[in-house]
């Protein structure tokens, strides 16, 4: 377990006595918002389909009812202009909450992140803030094609100023979708749609969940599998297999890509000295390769098999059902990289 | 030769006869031979008084090589030799080209879209503005910027990129803002329209009778945004103020090139949003229209749309001129010169009879405060590069966070299968 700094952390495993409930990923983003509004009226939530049915898929539910129009409501279909709103209200002191149907629709609005919600901050030396979260679905299965399934977090994350933050599961989804609202810098909050009917115990009452720090998902001694996202379930799917093969891999979930946790990275791979990177995401020029350069810049004299990637082919995504089945990586995928790495070390 | 500064005795009545008399003249042609005559007050009134300044600053061993150019305010033509001018600059070595078109003359190193010839619209604002409106505004912001109450000196420091700078040296004239005014500028022009209908949001919201105003220019007016913008503000009846200052040019290319009008009202109407075509070098006019338009918006009536006809008299981006690329006649640059709505405005009040003098006295003042603050942010410190560095995000957080546990992950049942989708 990570070890928290807090005294008030929440650790269910430690069998704390605190009420939970089993929800599933959507429905833990829907807990999120109804108790970040509760807890900060500056916070408004908006775009296309938020104050009816079916409400995001579920996510914004209960929210016009509790909240009202003034707080939650429907918009044109205006993504630059709904993006460009929502800065403008940030640097008036609200908390927009903006949420795209699909990342791809993002794409409209670059103009808004990059060249000036990323740097108000920086470029009034501190005076302006630019607490904005805009939540983007990542479409997956039902032949989302080449259009509705690119997740881009590596284009957010390389830009100075924003938060790119991608929950692997419903407990962590709530907590950083707290602290992305209630964070006064612009964050960019990634969700895989083939996340949103997997459950888990969520606490009740609010919480948060540190940006910029990585979660432990498994401890093991063999290998560092740092990964995030959709692929957090392959993850640990895959250190199932692997156990049966005698593997004991550590699973870093790094939850937010920016601000990106090397420090836990770099313990992980001190201890295991091997390292794969999962990514749900092209292969090329992603943030899997940011991390396996940064380890071997660290650590290359340390480790005892050169690093692997498990990342999406460097192509589109096909529409067809079982093109679509073999393009996305699988916990057998993992497994794969994983017993290369483990094959390589024991070579030399 | 005596070598010292100037009594203030012996300089109050030389200041005086520079004040009084510069004015009169076309041209005054400085001789500054390093003694010590041109103190700080000389220079002020020299570069406030003379029309056109034409300077030889020496350095010589009389002086020690202490007297160099760059220290007068402005000049319109220097005179001094390759010593001296690399003296100046502190480099021996450069090319000389290097020296006199790089380093001599960069003091201001940044775009600077200075809005002279357009005044009047930020003007008349000035005097309806409360304190919790918001501008969000263009490059050409200068004249937005003062009209909200910003500070002048911040303004110049940032054209000089010092830490005192509105915005830490960092942004400069194109980005200028100043948040404890609500002033706002940096979106890549376009964009202003459409960051204006959140500041409107967050003024409706907290339920204040605040407006927001949005300034772009004509060119703006051709990119899509703006018309998200306009629909945004009338579905959502918001209250903004878009202003466009058509001056007919996007950089170097006229709007007759451009778009099929030279007036640019008649797109915004079909939105539903109220529109209005004024003389944008009228003040007196503007200041009119402006009350009861801004009235009507405080009223929750809804966004506004205004087309102001006006023209820059300087260059597009300075802070060189740019008329040596013939992009637009003389005729048409006279024509708009004889319109200048500072001088307009001038007329207008001595044939009202407002006295001359206070007029004169308000002039001076105001060329007064500015090179005061040029004065000023020649002294100020630059920003620290190792500062800037930590200045991208804030790392800060709404208070309600602080009241939060923190939550520490456990195991996640990752077989659980993976959504299948449906439309819904």
């Amino acid at each position: 377990m990570v070890k928290s700094e807090a005294n008030t952390a929440v650790n269910l495993q430690s069998g704390t006595d605190i009420s939970t409930s089993r929800l599933s990923y959507g429905q833990a983003l829907n807990a999120a918002l109804r108790q970040v509004m509760e807890l900060d009226d500056s916070v408004f939530v908006y775009g296309l389909g938020v104050d009816g049915p079916p409400y995001l898929f579920g996510t914004t539910a209960g929210l016009l009812e509790q909240f009202g129009q003034k707080r939650v409501f429907d918009t044109p279909v205006s993504e630059q202009g709904l993006t460009a709103m929502g800065a403008g209200a940030a640097t008036s002191g609200l908390r927009p909450v903006l949420v795209h149907q699909r990342l791809d629709f993002m794409v409209y609005t670059m103009d808004q992140l990059v060249n000036w919600m990323s740097l108000w901050h920086f470029k009034s030396a501190t005076q302006s803030k630019m607490p904005i979260t805009i939540r983007a679905i990542v479409g997956k299965n039902w032949g989302q094609g080449p259009q509705h399934a690119k997740s881009l977090h590596t284009w957010f994350a390389h830009i100075p100023g924003l938060q790119v933050v991608v929950p692997g599961s419903p407990a962590e989804a709530k907590g950083l979708l707290i602290s992305a609202v209630l964070s006064n810098d612009p964050t960019v909050f990634i969700e895989p749609r083939a996340l949103y009917a997997m459950e888990e115990e969520v606490p009740d009452h609010p919480y948060y969940i540190p940006l910029g720090k990585a979660g432990l998902r498994r401890p093991g001694k063999d290998l560092s599998l740092v990964t995030f996202g959709s692929m957090v379930p392959t993850a640990i799917q895959a250190a199932s297999q692997l156990k049966k093969k005698g593997v004991d891999i550590e699973i870093v979930d790094l939850r937010t890509l920016m601000p990106l946790d090397l420090e836990a990275v770099l313990t992980s791979v001190k201890k295991t000295r091997r390292l794969v990177v999962a990514e749900p995401g092209w292969r090329m020029f992603g943030a899997a390769a940011e991390i396996v350069a940064t380890v071997c810049e660290e650590l290359g004299s340390k480790l005892v098999a050169a690093p692997r990637r498990v990342c999406w082919p460097h192509s589109h995504v096909p529409m067809s059902t079982p093109l679509e089945t073999a393009y996305y990586p699988t916990a057998e995928d993992v497994v794969e990289g994983c017993l290369k790495v483990m094959g390589a070390g024991s070579n030399t | 030769m005596e070598r010292a500064p100037l009594s203030d005795q012996e300089t109050s009545p030389i200041v005086d006869f520079v004040k009084e008399r510069a004015d009169i003249y076309d041209l005054v042609i400085v001789c500054d031979f390093g003694h010590g005559l041109i103190n700080n007050e000389l220079n002020t009134a020299l570069c406030e008084h003379a029309p056109y300044l034409a300077i030889n600053a020496q350095s010589n061993s009389g002086n020690m090589g202490f007297n160099t150019i760059t220290k007068y305010l402005r000049a319109d033509y220097i005179c001094i030799d390759e010593p001296e001018a690399r003296l100046s600059v502190q480099d021996d070595f450069s090319e000389i080209e290097t020296v006199v078109n790089d380093k001599l003359s960069r003091e201001v190193d940044c775009p600077i879209h200075f809005c002279v010839g357009q005044e009047a619209a930020p003007a008349a604002l000035s005097l309806l503005f409360h304190p919790e409106d918001i501008v969000m505004s263009h490059h050409r912001s200068h004249g937005y910027y003062l009209a909200k109450g910003a500070p002048l000196e911040a303004m110049v420091a940032e054209f000089y990129g010092k830490a005192t700078g509105s915005n830490g040296g960092l942004a400069g004239s194109q980005e200028l803002s100043y948040q404890p005014a609500n002033f706002f500028s940096g979106t890549i022009l376009s964009g202003m329209f459409a960051m204006a209908t959140g500041g409107a949001f967050s003024q409706v919201y907290r339920g204040n009778d605040g407006l927001t105003v949005a300034v772009i220019g004509d060119g703006a007016m051709e990119e899509g945004i703006v018309y998200e913008a306009l629909n945004i503000a009338a579905v959502f009846k918001l209250p903004v103020l878009f202003l466009c200052e058509n001056n007919l040019y996007s950089g170097f290319t006229r709007i007759d090139r451009r778009a099929m009008s030279e007036t640019i009202v008649g797109r915004v109407a079909p939105f539903g949003v109220k529109t209005e075509l004024i003389d944008g070098n009228d003040a007196i006019l503007l200041y009119d229209k402006f009350k009861e338009i801004t009235a009507s918006i405080r009223n929750g009536e809804g966004p506004f749309f205004v087309e102001v006809l006006t023209y820059r008299t300087r260059g597009h981006v300075g802070p060189e001129d740019d008329d040596i690329f013939d992009y637009r006649t003389p005729e048409e640059l006279q024509k708009w010169l004889d319109r200048d709505p500072a001088q307009a405005l001038r007329s207008v009040l001595l044939s009202r009879g407002v006295a001359e003098d206070v007029v004169t006295a308000i002039e001076s003042e105001t060329d007064a405060a500015v090179y005061r603050a040029i004065e000023l942010a020649k002294q100020d410190p630059f920003p620290v590069f190792e500062d800037s560095l930590s200045y991208n995000w804030s790392n800060t957080y709404a208070p309600a966070l602080s009241s939060l546990p923190e939550y520490l992950p456990v195991e996640f049942d990752g077989s659980q299968p993976e959504t299948k989708l449906s439309p819904y």
